[in-house]
């Protein structure tokens, strides 16, 4: 059963008296208890992507077209007030750096606190009880300790984990995890993916990951998006996108991961740069680095082609 | 807690004992000794100039005057060089006509400064925003003793309300009306005062919420769909008011700075202009005093802002 | 970094208007110094006129009482005459030059102090100043003082005591004991300047000092380094933590090149809005203390003078007190809107998102 459907998303922002696309002609879906990874490097569009499903983008930035349905509701027509009823609440999101992401001056039971009062009527005693029911659900001793402790007296991975308790408090059907394991250690970081499969498993709840790390996507992902400058150029099961990987970025990102068996080699990378949001060419935004290009390339951007059952990429040469 | 206010109280003393020192002997050692004021007056005859001296022991060694003086400061037996009046109690005296203005302009600064200020970063680039701006910058730029005296213009002109002094001369009445005269007289001095330093302040503020209102947890708060006026007035300014609290230690000092210009202008007997005639008359006894009273203010504000930050950040350790 | 300042700069309407006054009111500065100085000046601002007394703005002289060459240029007083008949206009030409160069000298020094202060703190300030340094310097300002007062036996005395002490110091290790770290001790001399109320201090200094150009630029400066000094301070402190630095000293560059070319222009950001803004306050305080009849000594025109003078005709002659007014206001008010937008574009966190 289909959660979240985006479709045709694009959003722009206002640069320096220029509009520019982030993310163009945008769509994917979510199923109820999948983790969906949207996977690419910095400045791809993925942030702006999640952002935009709920409607948390930059005062300069612009949902230019698109739809987004959650739960058969378009999330891009709804009133502001109907919106806030969403967030915390059906859609939750936990973002890259906990430090900054906490409130300094509040202490963790405030905060966690607040996201189930804004939304919900409980008496006092039922919101500390859940708090701490929440703190051991996320795996932190202690909880009734750290409840009134403050951001900056608790480790990365422990904030993280507040940050997940706090996305957690309304039993939300989706969350959107925006690179949260970025910014911990390696040990932490498996320790937090874990924790996200155990929740998947007990709660059944979607979770759409976003990540530069292919290894975080092999080790959570059930279903993969891959984006590039602004669109998704591949999309499919995880089985699809590590043993059969159509699309030449796919390919490429995969091919530069160093591996453990060949002594003396060259790293791989994929020639080039990728292009900053004003200076994206004209065509598929690929093919000034890519292996296949022709002149269609440089036209146009190619539209989606299913290859197989789920799996469909986006490219005029190989679909 | 208790090791930070020993050091800090320690520490204070020890740059409370070199202020004494430094002005002590600025005074002195610059030209111009009170006993050559009227050098040409015949009046002074050597014998008067020496008892003058002895009286004022200016024949001892400096350190000795140092000391003397010091000691005199403290049990409140300096007197002036000008009318031989107990310095303390006339500084007390104009500190009295000084204070209604600062209240009356602290009060309006600090009160006005955050509403204009937080409604100028909420809303930032609309017309409020424009037009604070606008005047923020005039009342910054425009010197005080112009200011001052276009306002009077404008005020006599148009309202025809005494301006000069702190009170109508010869004016007797009941108390109500008295109270009412003493208002008048105070409203355009702490106007003036008050107009500069919300200009300052609303800016500063301003600029702390733009900044607060830019950080990540505001966007968390957000994305918990919490409503947009707790965003502002809960998530956000708990956090921008944080330099404000330690600002407010050091109003203190304000007490004692009484503004010359503005009372020179209206004629205020205030403490100001008492420290502008000290210096032209080259009272020492009252100079030093002041100099000494405010350094002890700066820094009780300072410490106690420093206080003051250690109980509202939960970041410093205390 | 530059050519992305300007550019970020240029966007600010404001901040271009504050610079764009700021080059007019130079222009004007020095146009004015050259017409107003020499023997026989253009507009002379020293002309006294007393048949022509008080005289509102853009009226004509008198032209059957005056002598030919007190004819103001073009036959009008642009700005009207003050109560000795002297021409405002050339009076407010004359004062623009005071006015731009108190600022700029003033700021000048101040920033210079405060650099050179706020960089020894937050450079060396971890150095710990030992106790034969200490003894040492008490015994050279004794000596200087013995060799003042002619006492040549204590200096003398003095003299073999240091000597002597010098070859102590290899030895005795409780000599070099660091007693308090150079950051203290100017931390501890910028609190106590900053326990001084400013304009207080300043008309302190004034009072006792003959009141010239020099002295009250000087005055100025010497009163106020404290604020840049403690922003460079703060830089240093936290850049000479950075790895660029550790950098540059692993590849063996020199400390002084490491300050000169690296810290300082990281640190100079808040120095250069500090400076801006400071102008405008220097401007400001100049005409305060002209005000109060401590600024440049008459006939020398500024701003502040004519104010004063003129306050005593504020309602029969406004023009005396609104010209200078506001010209200073726009003045300061230029500085001020270009500082601040320096410091917006100078600021990496407060540019829109």
């Amino acid at each position: 059963m289909t959660l979240l459907s985006v479709q045709d998303l694009s959003v722009g922002f206002f640069i320096e008296n220029e509009f520019a696309l982030a993310v163009r002609d945008v769509s994917f879906s979510v199923k109820k208890g999948e983790i969906l990874c949207l996977v690419g490097e910095s400045g791809c569009g993925k942030t702006v992507t999640s952002l935009s499903i709920l409607r948390l983008i930059p005062p300069n930035g612009r949902i230019v077209e698109g739809r987004i349905l959650f739960k058969g509701k378009d999330l891009c027509k709804l009133s502001e007030e109907q919106m806030r009823d969403i967030r915390g609440k059906e859609i939750s999101m936990i973002f890259q750096e906990p430090l900054t992401s906490l409130n300094p001056v509040f202490t963790i039971k405030d905060q966690i606190a607040e996201a189930i009062m804004v939304h919900e009527n409980a008496s006092k005693q039922e919101i500390t009880d859940r708090c701490i029911t929440l703190l051991k659900e996320v795996g932190i001793s202690e909880p009734e300790k750290r409840l009134y402790d403050y951001p900056h007296q608790l480790s990365g991975g422990q904030r993280q984990r507040v940050m997940i308790a706090i996305a957690l408090a309304c039993n939300p059907s989706l969350i959107i995890a925006d690179e949260p394991t970025t910014a911990l250690d390696v040990t932490v970081q498996a320790q937090i993916l874990t924790l996200f499969k155990e929740l998947q498993e007990k709660y059944n709840i979607s979770l759409l990951y976003i990540t530069h790390d292919l290894s975080v996507v092999a080790q959570i992902a059930d279903r993969v998006c891959v984006m590039y400058a602004g669109i998704i150029v591949e999309e499919g099961s995880v089985e699809h996108i590590f043993y059969s990987p159509a699309h030449p970025y796919t390919k490429g990102l995969l091919d530069s991961l160093p591996k453990r068996h060949f002594k003396n080699q060259k790293l791989k990378s994929i020639p080039g740069f990728v292009p900053d949001l004003l200076s994206r060419p004209k065509g598929c935004p690929f093919h000034p680095r890519c292996p296949l290009t022709e002149k269609l390339c440089t036209e146009a951007i190619p539209d989606f082609k299913e290859l197989e059952d789920g799996h469909r990429i986006r490219c005029h040469i190989l679909g | 807690m208790l090791p930070f206010i020993i050091r800090s109280v320690v520490q204070k003393t020890v740059t409370l004992f070199f202020i004494s020192i430094i002005s002590f002997s600025v005074i002195h050692l610059a030209p111009g000794e009170p006993s050559q004021i009227n050098p040409m007056n015949p009046r002074f005859t050597p014998e008067l100039i020496k008892r003058f001296r002895s009286q004022f022991h200016l024949d001892k060694p400096l350190y000795v005057q140092y000391l003397i003086f010091y000691k005199d400061l403290f049990s409140g037996k300096l007197c002036s060089w000008k009318d031989g009046r107990p310095v303390l109690k006339k500084i007390w005296e104009r500190f009295l006509n000084s204070l209604p203005l600062f209240i009356v302009g602290t009060l309006l600064t600090w009160t006005l400064s955050f509403p204009v200020g937080i409604h100028s970063a909420i809303k930032r680039g609309g017309i409020f925003d424009k037009t604070a701006t606008f005047f923020a910058y005039l009342f910054i730029s425009i010197p005080g003793f112009f200011f001052a005296y276009v306002l009077i213009i404008f005020v006599v002109n148009t309202f025809h309300v005494p301006v000069i002094g702190m009170k109508t001369f010869g004016f007797s009445s009941d108390s109500i009306h008295i109270f009412m005269d003493r208002i008048w007289h105070m409203f355009i001095p702490s106007v003036l005062s008050a107009t500069g330093g919300i200009a300052i302040l609303s800016r500063y503020v301003r600029s702390q919420m733009l900044e607060v209102e830019a950080q990540d947890y505001i966007r968390t708060a957000r994305a918990k769909g919490v409503p947009e006026d707790d965003v502002h007035y809960k998530h956000a300014l708990r956090n921008a008011l944080l330099p404000f609290i330690t600002m407010f230690g050091l109003v203190i000092p304000g007490l004692i700075g009484g503004s010359v210009i503005i009372e020179s202008i209206f004629s205020w007997p205030g403490i100001g202009r008492m420290a502008y005639e000290a210096i032209l008359s080259r009272d020492y006894p009252v100079v030093i005093t002041l100099n000494f009273i405010s350094a002890v203010l700066v820094l009780i504000g300072t410490f106690i802002s420093d206080l003051l930050y250690m109980i509202a950040d939960p970041r410093i350790k205390l | 970094m530059k050519r992305g300042l300007w550019a970020t700069l240029k966007k600010d309407k404001l901040g271009m208007l504050g610079l764009f006054i700021f080059v007019l009111f130079f222009i004007v500065a020095v146009l004015g110094l050259i017409l107003t100085s020499g023997r026989h000046p253009i507009f002379n601002p020293s002309m006294i006129r007393l048949e022509e007394k008080l005289k509102p703005p853009l009226s004509h002289a008198n032209t059957e009482v005056l002598l030919p060459d007190q004819i103001p240029p073009f036959g009008i007083y642009i700005l009207g005459t003050d109560e000795l008949g002297r021409d405002v206009f050339s009076r407010m030409l004359q004062g623009a030059w005071v006015s731009l160069t108190v600022g700029f000298v003033a700021v000048g020094i101040s920033v210079a102090i405060g650099i050179v202060v706020g960089g020894i703190a937050g450079y060396f300030g971890h150095h710990y100043v030992k106790a034969y340094h200490i003894i040492l310097s008490c015994l050279f300002l004794l000596a200087i003082f013995f060799f003042a007062k002619k006492e040549w036996l204590f200096l003398g005395i003095t003299s073999f005591i240091t000597i002597s002490l010098l070859f102590f110091i290899k030895e005795k290790s409780f000599l070099k004991k660091g007693i308090i770290s150079v950051d203290s001790i100017i931390t501890g001399i910028i609190d106590v300047m900053l326990c001084f109320p400013s304009f207080f201090l300043i008309l302190t200094i004034v009072a006792f000092i003959p009141g010239s150009l020099y002295s009250i630029m000087a005055v100025i400066g010497l009163t106020s380094w404290m604020g840049t000094a403690r922003f460079v301070r703060a830089e240093f402190l936290s850049l000479r933590e950075q790895d660029f630095v550790l950098a540059a000293k692993a590849l063996g560059v020199s400390e002084f090149r490491i300050i000169f070319k690296h810290m300082i222009p990281n640190a100079i950001a808040p120095v250069l809005v500090s400076a801006t803004l400071g102008i405008a306050s220097a401007i400001l305080t100049e005409a305060g203390l002209s005000f109060l009849g401590f600024g440049v000594p008459p006939p020398h025109a500024t701003w502040g003078n004519i104010l004063a003078d003129g306050k005593q005709y504020l309602f029969d002659a406004p023009w005396l007190t609104f010209a200078p007014g506001i010209a200073i206001l726009v003045v300061v008010l230029s500085f001020n809107l270009f500082g601040e937008a320096l410091r917006d574009a100078l600021n990496p966190r407060l540019r829109a998102r």
